[in-house]
């Protein structure tokens, strides 16, 4: 995670804007990437992303260091997205479908570079379409992300061994996923 | 150990290295043996850690920023009142909430009629009628002063606020 100095992070509580752009360029890729891979949509990323910036200037004066900006700024951004989600689905009475151009196209990887990384690119897509939304924060949190079963529990609100099952459950259902098409392509 | 405990292991805190010493011995074991989780613990490492491996961060849209920039500059810092972002989110979808002018006027409406409707009845017995309990104070509750602001440390940002 980036790491953002004690004076920009102060000097932004005290309402500097420019301190707050350091920030947001600091942060900025972390608070989207990981929306983006929560909500499977780059509005609703990009949503997210604007309302947990505002939402953190706002509440930069209260911020007491207790624990690291980011790892603070990691953790609103989660749940805002996993909410997002919610808030999607229950507008649309569905689940969306994975959106998987979403991954290929906004992308800070030069033109050549992500032509050969396509492939997983997709793939990551794609495995990640196949989970429900708490099963892929638990796989975003602790695959893609790193954080540790406990970190994720706090993260999300949930006890581990419940961390521990829907990783379970959702490893399960990519290691049959991924079985059924090599079925197919075979 | 069964070879379901043991995929389930291979699955969750082998894969996560979180097994304790002993278990991680027990396991091997059973791998040197047991051909099916051998292949299981090769699928699933191929599958689960692998592809991730290579995960990238991506950049929002510059747009992104241009708004949140906008935002910030023109909203006062104290909003962060749940009364004022229920407000907000009733009023959101109407164009006119947009200017931020109107919205203020509409909250302030909104208070002014809610104190009037609330007022108690006046039975003209003289001033002395008039309730002198301490008068809510409407306008600090729009701008979010009567907030007791907690510590920034937990998940209390407005959007979690009202969304949790
Ligand atoms: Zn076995």
């Amino acid at each position: 995670m980036p790491e953002i100095p004690h004076d920009i992070i102060m000097a932004a509580a005290q309402g500097d804007v420019a301190a707050f752009e350091t920030i947001y360029r600091g942060c900025a890729g972390m608070v989207y990437t990981t929306a983006l891979r929560i909500t499977n949509n780059r509005e609703c990323a990009a949503e997210v992303t604007q309302e947990v910036f505002i939402a953190v200037y706002r509440k930069l004066p209260s911020f007491a260091f207790r624990s690291s900006f980011t790892t603070w700024l990691y953790r609103i951004s989660v749940n805002a997205a996993i909410n997002q989600v919610r808030k999607r689905a229950m507008e649309k009475g569905h689940t969306v479908a994975y959106d998987e151009q979403t991954m290929a196209e906004h992308t800070a990887t030069p033109a050549t570079d992500a032509l050969e990384r396509e492939p997983t690119r997709q793939l990551i897509a794609r495995m990640l379409a196949a989970l429900n939304p708490d099963q892929r924060a638990c796989i975003v949190l602790r695959n893609i992300d790193g954080l540790s079963y406990e970190e994720i529990a706090i993260t999300l609100k949930i006890n581990v061994n419940t961390v521990r099952s829907r990783l379970k459950r959702a490893r399960e259902k990519l290691i049959a996923m991924r079985a059924r098409e090599v079925r197919h392509a075979v | 150990m069964r070879c379901e405990q043991i995929q389930e292991l291979l699955l969750t805190d082998h894969l996560d290295g979180r097994l304790r010493r002993s278990e991680q011995e027990k396991l091997a074991v059973h791998l040197r043996n047991c051909t099916t989780c051998r292949e299981f613990a090769g699928i699933a490492k191929a599958t689960l850690l692998t592809p991730f491996l290579e995960a990238e961060q991506l950049t929002p849209p510059e747009r992104v920023w241009q708004e949140v920039r906008q935002r910030i500059v023109a909203a006062p810092r104290r909003s962060c009142n749940p009364l004022r972002a229920f407000l907000g989110k009733l009023l959101l979808p109407l164009p006119v909430a947009r200017q931020p002018a109107l919205v203020c006027a509409g909250l302030v409406a909104v208070a002014l009629l809610t104190a009037i409707l609330m007022r108690p009845p006046y039975y003209g017995s003289g001033p002395s009628a008039v309730s002198h309990a301490k008068p809510i104070d409407y306008a600090a509750i729009l701008t979010g002063e009567d907030e007791v602001d907690d510590e920034g440390e937990g998940l209390d940002t407005d959007i979690e606020n009202y969304f949790l």
